[in-house]
C-alpha cells in the first residue's frame, strides 16, 4: 500500500483564503475566516481548538463533505468548491478514509463486512474484495475478528475495524474527528500508534481533529484555530514515538 | 390517570407519522363502509316499507313472481274475497298483475340483463309505498305506454322518455318516471296489465295478485282461505316475507362484504401496532419518568390504548366522512331471485357508519394493546436511561 | 447485488416492526389474492367455453320468452351444425330443500354429441335412453349428494305446475363440475299436456348446438336468428362463452367496486409501509451520513432504501398470494359448482400482478423515505452523535 496520487513535493491539500459561513434563519455564522493551508503529502496534521473553532468544518471541507463559501481548495488535485455532489461522493470514494469519533460501523453488518462496504463501490471482484479486507483487518491486528458483529467488539475493536474500513481502498488522506475521544487511555493509545504507523510504514496522509493533547503530541504538524482563524501552525518537533510500547 | 391531553400532544408532535396512519385507516374503513353501504342499499330496495298488510298471491309451489301462473278466472275470484281493504272511492285495493322478464342492454356496454316487466292495474300503484309519478305522466290503458324509475333509466339503453322498448314486436313508449320509496318496485318497468299479456300473446295470463286487507284478522282469514281451498290452489304471502325470501340473494354480497372488511381490519391492525410500537419505543424515557413520579402501570397502559384508539377513530371517522359524497349513488345487480336487475342506491346510514367505526375501534385497540404491554414492561432504570 | 446482504439485514434489523409490515401487506394483498382469483375464475370459465364450439339459441325477449322444441330439428338440418338439444330449465326442488339446484330437460340420444367432452359409461347412456323417467347427474355432484345408481329423484316443479318422479340411472363426468341433472324433454312435455298446461307446453327453453368448425360459428349464429327474424318468436344466438357472460354481466359494477377496493387497499398498504420505512430511515440517519461519507452516491442510499422497501412488500406480497391462492383452494374444494377450477388452472399473469402491486407498493412507500435518504447532508447527519 502507498499513497501513489501525489508526487513528491506538491501539496495534497491547498487551501486559499477559505470562508465559510453557515445560515440560520436570517442569520449568517461566520466559521472560517481566511484560512491558508498547505499539507504535503505524508504529513500527519493534528487540528486543535476550542469547541466551535471551526476545526470540523474545516476537515469536513477537507473530505468534500461540505463546500467552501468562497475561496480556493484543492484537495489530491481536485477543486472541491466546483464539483458536483455524484463527483464528490466518487471522488471521496477513492481518495478518503473516514474514521469516527463513535466509529460508526454498520451494526448489522459483521467486521469483515464493514470493511468491504467501501470496495463495494470499485470495480473489484469478490475475491480481490476479499483479499483487500483481509489485508486491511491484517494491518489493524483483527484478522481474526471478521465474522464479528460491532456489538460482540469493544469499543477499541470497533475503531481499529472503522480504520480497517478507512483504508480498504487505499486511499491517499486519512480524516479522522476525534478517532480516540470515546476511547479509554489504553485503547486510545492502540489508535494513536496505528494511525502512526500508517503515516509511517504505509505514507498515509492524516488530517485528525482532536482536543487530547495526548492524540496531538502524536502528529508531525499542529495547527491551531479559534474563532474561525489560523492562530498557530508549526510543525511539532517533539512528535511522540509509541512504538516502543 | 395521565390526561388526555397528553396523548393528542404526542400525536400532533410525531404528525407526520400520525398523518399516515390515520389516512391508512382511513382508506380501510372507507372500503369497508363502501361493502356495507352497498350491501345496507341492496337489503333496503329488497326491504318493503310498505304496509304489513299487503299480500301477494300466487300459484302454490312458486318461489316468484315470474315463475307464477293463475288462471284468469281464479284471480278474479280472488278480488271478490272478503276482507280486502278498499280506497277512498271505495274500490277494492287490489291489482290484478302479470310480470315478465325482458333482455335489455344496459347503458356503457354493461352487458344484456334481465329487467322485470309488470302489466297491472291503476289500483297496483296505492299498494306500492310512497308511489308518485316525479316526470312525464302515467300511462293510459290501450295504447302501450309504460313508465319506470329515473334509476332504471340511468341504467339502461332505452328508457328515456319517449324511448320505445320491443316486446314480442309491439313498441311501448315510455311516458313517466315514477318513485316508490327506493323499493324494488323502482327496479321495473310499469305497463297495462292488457297490453302487456296482448304483447306476450297470452291474453288472460296472470301472475300474480296484489291486494291489501283490512286488518290482521282478515290477512290470516284469507291466507288460510287460499291454502286450504282446493278451488284456488294458491298461496298468500306478505309482501314483506316475500321479499325477506329474495334477501337471501345480498347474502352473498354481505359475506363478501365482511371478508374484506375483515381482511382489511386485520391489514391495518398490524399498520397501526407499528406505529403505536414506534411511539412506545420513542418516548421510553417519558414512560419511565411517569413510572417515576408514581403513575401506575395501569394508568400507562390505558393511556397508550387510548392513544392508539384515538388514532384509528380519526382515521375510522375520516373514512366515513369520505363515503358521504356516494351516499345515494345508485347501482344495480342481478336479483338472483328473479334472475332479473335490481336498482338501488348506496346507503351509509348510521348503523353503517357505526361499523365502520367499530371497525377502527378494533384496529386501535388490538392494534394498541401489545405495544401498550410493552410499554408497562419497561423496567423504570432502564428507562428512564434511555434516549 | 454486492448490496443484497446489506439490504437483507436492513430489512430484518427491526423485526417486529418488519413483521409487522410483511403481515400488513400480505393480509391485504389476500383479499386483493381472492378477489382477482375470482375475476380470473371467470375469465378461465369464458376461455374453457370458447374451446367447445357450442351456440346457445334463446328467445329473442330472453329466458322467459319461448323457444318453439320444433326449432330445435331446424337447426339440427342446418349444414355445419354437429348436434343439436332442447334444453329447458326445470328449477324444481328436491325433497324439502328451498332452493332450487340445475335440472334441464334435454335429448338423451344427442346430448353427449352437443357435449362431447362429457363422458359417460355406454351401457348407463343406453339406461336412461330407454327409461322414460331416467335422469343422469354430474358424478362429482352425485357423489356430494351420495346418490347411488338407482335413487328416486322427486322434484317439485316451481315454475312448472307438473312434479317430476326421476330416478338416477347413470352418471356423467365433466371436466368441470357443473351440478346439474338431466331428465328426458319428452317426460317434462308429456307432464305438462296431462296437466293442460299447454301455454308452457311445446317450449324447448333454449337450443344447445355443437358447430363443427369454429370459423362458422359467426356465420351460423346470424342465420339462425335471421331463419326465425319474423316469426313469432325470434331468437337470438350466441356462442356459449357470451352465455355465460350474460350472467357475469348481470353482477353488474361489482367488479367496478371490486377493482376500486383494490385500490384502495393499495393506497393504504402504501402509506402502512411507507409510514414503516419513515420510522426505519429516521433512526438510521448517521448511518446513512456515514455511508454518504464512504462515497455512497445518492443513487446508492436511494437504491439501498427502494430495495429495503420493495424487499419487505415483497415478502408481503407472496405470503399475501399464498393466503389468497389457498382461500380460492379452499372456495374450489367446498364449493366446486361456483368455482370449478383450482388454483393451478388459474395460475397466470394476474399472480404476478400481484407481486408486481406488492413490488409496486414497496416502491411507492420507499419513495420519499428514500429520497430523504439520499438528500441527507452528510455534515448534518454526522453532527447528530459528534
Amino acid at each position: 500500500m502507498s499513497a501513489t496520487d501525489a508526487r513528491d513535493g506538491e501539496p495534497i491539500v491547498q487551501i486559499r483564503d477559505l470562508y465559510k459561513e453557515f445560515h440560520r434563519d436570517d442569520f449568517t455564522i461566520p466559521v472560517l475566516m481566511g484560512i491558508n493551508v498547505d499539507l504535503r503529502a505524508g504529513e500527519f496534521m493534528a487540528l486543535m481548538g476550542p469547541s466551535g473553532s471551526g476545526k470540523t468544518t474545516l476537515l469536513n471541507l477537507i473530505a468534500g463533505l461540505d463546500r467552501p463559501t468562497s475561496g480556493t481548495l484543492r484537495v489530491i488535485g481536485q477543486d472541491l468548491g466546483n464539483t458536483s455532489e455524484g463527483a464528490l461522493a466518487r471522488w471521496r470514494s477513492q481518495h478518503i478514509g473516514f474514521i469516527f469519533q463513535l466509529y460508526n460501523l454498520i451494526p448489522v453488518l459483521t467486521a469483515y463486512e464493514n470493511v468491504e462496504l467501501p470496495l463495494t463501490l470499485t470495480r473489484l471482484g469478490k475475491r480481490e474484495r476479499r483479499e483487500h479486507v483481509a489485508a486491511a483487518l491484517e494491518v489493524v491486528g483483527l484478522s481474526d475478528r471478521g465474522d464479528h458483529y460491532p456489538r460482540q467488539l469493544s469499543g477499541g475493536q470497533e475503531q481499529r475495524v472503522a480504520i480497517a474500513r478507512a483504508i480498504a481502498t487505499d486511499p491517499t488522506l486519512l480524516v479522522a474527528d476525534e478517532p480516540t475521544g470515546d476511547l479509554d487511555a489504553k485503547s486510545a493509545a492502540e489508535i494513536l500508534d496505528l494511525l502512526q504507523r500508517l503515516n509511517e510504514e504505509f505514507a498515509k496522509t492524516i488530517v485528525m481533529v482532536t482536543h487530547d493533547p495526548h492524540a496531538a503530541a502524536r502528529a508531525k504538524r499542529l495547527l491551531h484555530l479559534e474563532k474561525g482563524v489560523l492562530v498557530d501552525d508549526q510543525p511539532n518537533g517533539q512528535a511522540v514515538k509509541g512504538a516502543g510500547r | 390517570m395521565i390526561p388526555i391531553k397528553y396523548n393528542v400532544r404526542n400525536l400532533r408532535v410525531r404528525w407526520m407519522t400520525t398523518l399516515m396512519t390515520v389516512l391508512g385507516t382511513a382508506l380501510v374503513v372507507w372500503a369497508s363502509v363502501l361493502a356495507f353501504g352497498l350491501t345496507d342499499g341492496l337489503n333496503h330496495a329488497l326491504d318493503v316499507t310498505g304496509d304489513k298488510l299487503d299480500l301477494i298471491v300466487m300459484r302454490k309451489g312458486s318461489q316468484d313472481e315470474g315463475s307464477s301462473g293463475i288462471e284468469q278466472q281464479v284471480a278474479r275470484q280472488v278480488v271478490t274475497l272478503p276482507g280486502i281493504a278498499r280506497d277512498a272511492h271505495g274500490q277494492p285495493m287490489c291489482s290484478v298483475e302479470f310480470v315478465t322478464i325482458l333482455t335489455q342492454p344496459r347503458r356503457a356496454n354493461g352487458g344484456t340483463v334481465n329487467l322485470i316487466v309488470r302489466g297491472m292495474e291503476q289500483a297496483g300503484r296505492a299498494l306500492r309505498p310512497g308511489f308518485k309519478l316525479v316526470e312525464g305522466r302515467d300511462i293510459k290503458p290501450g295504447v302501450n305506454e309504460a313508465i319506470t324509475s329515473k334509476q332504471m333509466a340511468a341504467r339502461f339503453e332505452n328508457l328515456d322518455l319517449g324511448d320505445k322498448i320491443d316486446i314480442n314486436k309491439v313498441d311501448f313508449t315510455v311516458v313517466g318516471y315514477f318513485e316508490a320509496e327506493g323499493s324494488a318496485a323502482e327496479s321495473e318497468v310499469w305497463t297495462d296489465l292488457r297490453d302487456l299479456t296482448n304483447a306476450r300473446r297470452t291474453p288472460g295470463a296472470v301472475s300474480v295478485v296484489n291486494l291489501r286487507v283490512a286488518d290482521e284478522a282478515s290477512k290470516q282469514a284469507i291466507i288460510e282461505r287460499l291454502q286450504t281451498d282446493q278451488q284456488f290452489g294458491l298461496k298468500a304471502i306478505g309482501e314483506q316475507a316475500y321479499y325477506d325470501e329474495q334477501k337471501t340473494a345480498s347474502i352473498a354480497i354481505r359475506i363478501v362484504g365482511y371478508f374484506i372488511a375483515g381482511f382489511l381490519t386485520v391489514g391495518a391492525m398490524f399498520g397501526a401496532a407499528n406505529t403505536m410500537y414506534a411511539a412506545v419505543a420513542g418516548r421510553a424515557r417519558e414512560i419511565g419518568t411517569l413510572r417515576a413520579i408514581g403513575f401506575r402501570r395501569r394508568s400507562i397502559l390505558f393511556s397508550f390504548l387510548l392513544e392508539s384508539v384515538l388514532l384509528c377513530l380519526l382515521g375510522g371517522v375520516l373514512g366515513c366522512l369520505a363515503t358521504m359524497p356516494l351516499n345515494g349513488l345508485s347501482t344495480g345487480t342481478a336479483n338472483w331471485a328473479t334472475f332479473s336487475e335490481i336498482t338501488f342506491s348506496f346507503r351509509f346510514g348510521p348503523a353503517v357508519l357505526l361499523q365502520g367505526l367499530t371497525l377502527a375501534l378494533v384496529m386501535g385497540l388490538i392494534g394498541g394493546l401489545f405495544p401498550a404491554l410493552r410499554a408497562i414492561r419497561l423496567n423504570t432504570a432502564t428507562a428512564l436511561r434511555a434516549q | 447485488m454486492k448490496l443484497f446482504k446489506y439490504i437483507w439485514r436492513n430489512a430484518t434489523r427491526n423485526k417486529l416492526r418488519s413483521s409487522l409490515t410483511i403481515l400488513s401487506v400480505a393480509f391485504s394483498l389476500a383479499l386483493m389474492t381472492v378477489l382477482y382469483g375470482y375475476l380470473a375464475m371467470q375469465n378461465v370459465w369464458s376461455n374453457e367455453a370458447k374451446t367447445h364450439n357450442r351456440i346457445v339459441v334463446l328467445n329473442k325477449q330472453g329466458f322467459s320468452g319461448k323457444v318453439p322444441i320444433a326449432y330445435v330439428d331446424r337447426v339440427r338440418r342446418m349444414p355445419g351444425i354437429k348436434a343439436a338439444v332442447p334444453y329447458s330449465w326445470f328449477g324444481g326442488t328436491y325433497k324439502d330443500e328451498q332452493a332450487p339446484f340445475a335440472q334441464f330437460g334435454t335429448d338423451a340420444k344427442e346430448v353427449f354429441n352437443v357435449w362431447n367432452e362429457y363422458v359417460i359409461a355406454p351401457e348407463q347412456l343406453a339406461a336412461w335412453q330407454a327409461n322414460r323417467q331416467g335422469c343422469v347427474v354430474d358424478s362429482r355432484f352425485a357423489e356430494q349428494r351420495g346418490w347411488k345408481i338407482g335413487e328416486k329423484i322427486p322434484l317439485k316443479g316451481t315454475y312448472y305446475q307438473f312434479d317430476l318422479q326421476l330416478e338416477m340411472v347413470g352418471v356423467f363426468k365433466a371436466p368441470q363440475p357443473t351440478g346439474s341433472l338431466w331428465f328426458h324433454w319428452d317426460y317434462l312435455e308429456e307432464g305438462l299436456k296431462s296437466k293442460n298446461a299447454l301455454l308452457s307446453a311445446g317450449n324447448a327453453g333454449a337450443v344447445y348446438a355443437k358447430v363443427e368448425r369454429a370459423d362458422a360459428i359467426a356465420g351460423l349464429c346470424q342465420s339462425i336468428d335471421d331463419k326465425f327474424a319474423s316469426s313469432d318468436n325470434p331468437t337470438r344466438t350466441q356462442t356459449e362463452a357470451a352465455f355465460a357472460q350474460m350472467f357475469t354481466d348481470m353482477v353488474g359494477n361489482i367488479q367496478a367496486y371490486i377493482r376500486n377496493i383494490g385500490l384502495a387497499v393499495m393506497f393504504s398498504l402504501t402509506l402502512v409501509a411507507a409510514n414503516a420505512m419513515a420510522m426505519s430511515m429516521r433512526e438510521r440517519t448517521t448511518e446513512v451520513a456515514v455511508l454518504k461519507a464512504i462515497g455512497f452516491s445518492r443513487g446508492r442510499v436511494l437504491n439501498l432504501v427502494l430495495g429495503e422497501s420493495c424487499l419487505i412488500a415483497a415478502i408481503g406480497g407472496l405470503i399475501g398470494l399464498a393466503i389468497g391462492g389457498g382461500f380460492l383452494q379452499v372456495i374450489h374444494k367446498s364449493a366446486p359448482q361456483y368455482f370449478p377450477f383450482s388454483i393451478g388452472d388459474m395460475a397466470g399473469g394476474w399472480m404476478l400482478w400481484i407481486v408486481g402491486v406488492a413490488v409496486g407498493i414497496g416502491l411507492v412507500s420507499g419513495l420519499v423515505p428514500a429520497v430523504r435518504a439520499a438528500q441527507l447532508s452528510v455534515v448534518n447527519g454526522l453532527r447528530r452523535v459528534v
